[in-house]
């Protein structure tokens, strides 16, 4: 309790001593307002003494201007100058500063913006590029089928977009996007840049299928372009998965040679004759056990089909009946390539005379050699590049018609005079070994 | 004291803003007349005296620093100052006296001063347009030959005076404790005083 009213008494004597300090602060305030005429007295005064200064100054700097040559007339400018200078330089800098920061911002959302629109408009020219890249294969594909369509007009094609490939038979059938109302029918020739795609079957008023060539359930009469020799073109699809055809049923004493076109015979189906399906590829028939067909090479590219064209030509059943006789072509397809021998002396090339114009050939060919007679049919010192495969007796490759073939040499004969150029010898052996 | 430190600063600031600032704020190539500004509002919020003396530290300040012109700016700024502060700074006590008693006389309303929010723009496009005016005068007795260009750009210079004088007042003035910063500062003492 004492300790209690002991702290009582020292709070009661502050707050004793903050009130005194409070009147007198009070009371010198009120004699200051008390007096308003002496303040007001200072004020004026002070604002005259400033309101002089300052037309001093501006009558030092109007006089300074009038006469430049009193050089203490400039001194309160240069005052002013020499107190603004700094003051002025660090309020410029910083605010040059901002504004350069301020500009920074604007220059980045405008390259922002600048970006945007360049993006948008990379877009827009990336898919009006893919659209000219589009039309122009478009374009590509329509100029082929114009030019088929115009070369072989009197076949009656009619163009046709394939909406749909068979998947899961790797390309065997197509659809395409006209049918009956375009007057498409079962069985007619589909043809692309020159080849052959197939025929047309299940047609509906719109739309139709198409069977290609490569399915193993399509069997097309063709021919040998070059030797007419007839056959039948199957698929190999189903067989071995591949988009290749074989050709079956050929005469047995006959080899295509490769490169051979083949093309439709007309013969059993309403097909124009002469449509070429592909080049003889692989031709080893009769040469390997079970080996009843020639493969060829399709020239259509069927992963790449996407126009095509439909003959609508369908021939009465009298022509159709007399074709298998026919020889002469109406379909005029792509030139045949034709196989090209070549002569090799100690196994390099000498030069590759096409196999019907090569004089010295014949001329090599009609001498009787010494030692080694070739073989009835095969041509002495040639060796046909793709013709690595065994000698079968009875079975040669067809000659061209037109080229004289040699005859075999009945019994040997004196060897002749060698040629200068080579040795028909060494030629035997090398071509032999 | 404290208001002429405070005119004294404000005047500085303008100076600062408008040798700094306003090269980066052009309007189809024209700068605004901060200063003017500044004068309107020393015209308006303080009153003649305090417009006399920033009118002659802008015109100081300008010729010190800025002048092309020889003793232009010095004159143009206390004088076009001075002669605007008669028409739009607050009327004199006497004056009120006087117009208070015509108007208890003759029964007549009297206006008194305008608000003085329009009264600062006015003054400072006022006071452009007459800085503007004599330097036409001037470039055309130089020799340019006076355009309309020249006439338009006067213009947008002074419409864009107007413009700086009606955002800027308020901040200026708000530093000039007119809007209820003295009254609200003595309220509080006097409320400090009672509680002691």
């Amino acid at each position: 309790m004492p300790r209690k009213q002991k702290d009582g008494a020292a709070v009661s004597e502050q707050d004793s001593l903050n009130k005194n300090l409070l009147q007198e602060k009070h009371r010198s305030k009120k004699s200051r307002k008390s007096d308003p005429e002496a303040h007001h007295r200072l004020r004026n005064v002070a604002f005259a003494l400033i309101v002089v200064l300052l037309l001093l100054v501006m009558g030092f700097m109007i006089a300074s201007r009038l006469l430049p040559e009193y050089s203490f007339l400039n001194i309160p400018r240069r005052a002013i100058a020499w107190v603004m200078q700094p003051v002025q330089s660090y309020f410029s800098s910083g605010t040059g500063w901002f504004v350069e920061y301020i500009q920074r911002l604007k220059l980045r959302s405008n390259i922002e913006y600048e970006y945007e629109q360049l993006y948008e408009k990379y877009d827009a020219l990336l898919s009006q590029n893919m659209m000219v890249n589009e039309l122009q294969t478009q374009l590509n594909e329509y100029s082929e089928l114009m030019y088929e369509m115009q070369t072989h007009s009197q076949f009656d094609g009619v163009p046709a977009k394939v909406i749909s490939t068979d998947s899961t038979n790797y390309f065997s059938t197509l659809q395409i996007n006209i049918g009956s109302d375009q007057g498409i029918q079962d069985y007619m020739a589909v043809v692309k840049a020159g080849g052959l795609v197939g025929y047309t079957y299940d047609v509906t008023e719109t739309t139709a299928k198409v069977q290609t060539i490569i399915n193993s359930d399509t069997s097309i009469p063709a021919l040998i372009e070059s030797t007419r020799y007839q056959g039948t073109v199957k698929g190999t699809m189903g067989i071995n998965g591949e988009p290749t055809c074989r050709m079956y049923y050929l005469s047995d004493n006959h080899l295509p040679r490769q490169g051979d076109t083949v093309v439709t015979s007309g013969v059993g189906v309403e097909f124009p004759k002469g449509i070429p399906i592909g080049v003889v590829r692989e031709s080893t028939r009769g040469m390997e056990e079970g080996k009843a067909f020639v493969v060829i090479e399709p020239i259509v590219d069927f992963e790449r089909v996407e126009y095509v064209i439909v003959y609508r030509y369908v021939p009465p059943y009298t022509e159709q009946a007399e074709r298998r006789d026919e020889t002469d072509l109406i379909y005029t397809g792509l030139p045949t390539a034709r196989p090209v021998p070549t002569f090799f002396v100690s196994g390099e090339s000498v030069f590759n005379p096409s196999a019907v114009e090569t004089p010295l050939v014949v001329e090599a060919a009609q001498r009787p050699a010494s030692e080694n007679t070739p073989a009835p049919g095969s041509t002495m010192g040639i060796i046909v590049s793709a013709a690595e495969t065994p000698i079968v007796e009875n079975l040669s490759y067809d000659d061209i018609p037109g080229t004289p073939t040699p005859e075999p040499t009945p019994s040997p004969t004196p060897t002749p005079t060698p040629v200068p150029t080579f040795s028909l010898n060494s030629l035997t052996q090398d071509g032999e070994d | 004291m404290r208001k002429v430190i405070k005119a004294f600063i404000l005047t500085i600031i303008f100076y600062l803003f408008q040798v700094c600032v306003m090269q980066h704020l052009k309007i189809y190539g024209v700068v605004g007349n901060l200063l003017a500004v500044n004068i309107a509002v020393a015209t308006v919020s303080l009153g003649k005296k305090y417009a006399f003396g920033a009118s002659c530290l802008s015109g100081i300040l300008l010729e010190a620093m800025t002048s092309s012109v020889g003793g232009l700016y010095v004159v143009l700024y206390p004088v076009f100052g001075m002669l605007f502060a008669q028409v739009f700074a607050d009327m004199s006590d006497e004056k009120r006296e006087k117009l208070l008693l015509r108007q208890s006389d003759n029964g007549k309303k009297i206006r008194g001063d305008m608000n003085p929010h329009f009264r600062i723009p006015l003054d400072a496009m006022c006071i452009a347009a007459g800085i503007e005016a004599v330097c036409l005068i001037y470039v055309t007795l130089s020799g340019t030959d006076i355009s309309y260009v020249l006439f338009a750009r006067s213009m947008v210079s002074v419409l864009y005076t107007g413009v700086l004088a009606l955002v800027l007042m308020f901040p200026a003035r708000a530093y000039l404790h007119m809007y209820g910063g003295r009254i609200r500062r003595a309220t509080v003492e006097e409320k400090q005083e009672e509680r002691a």
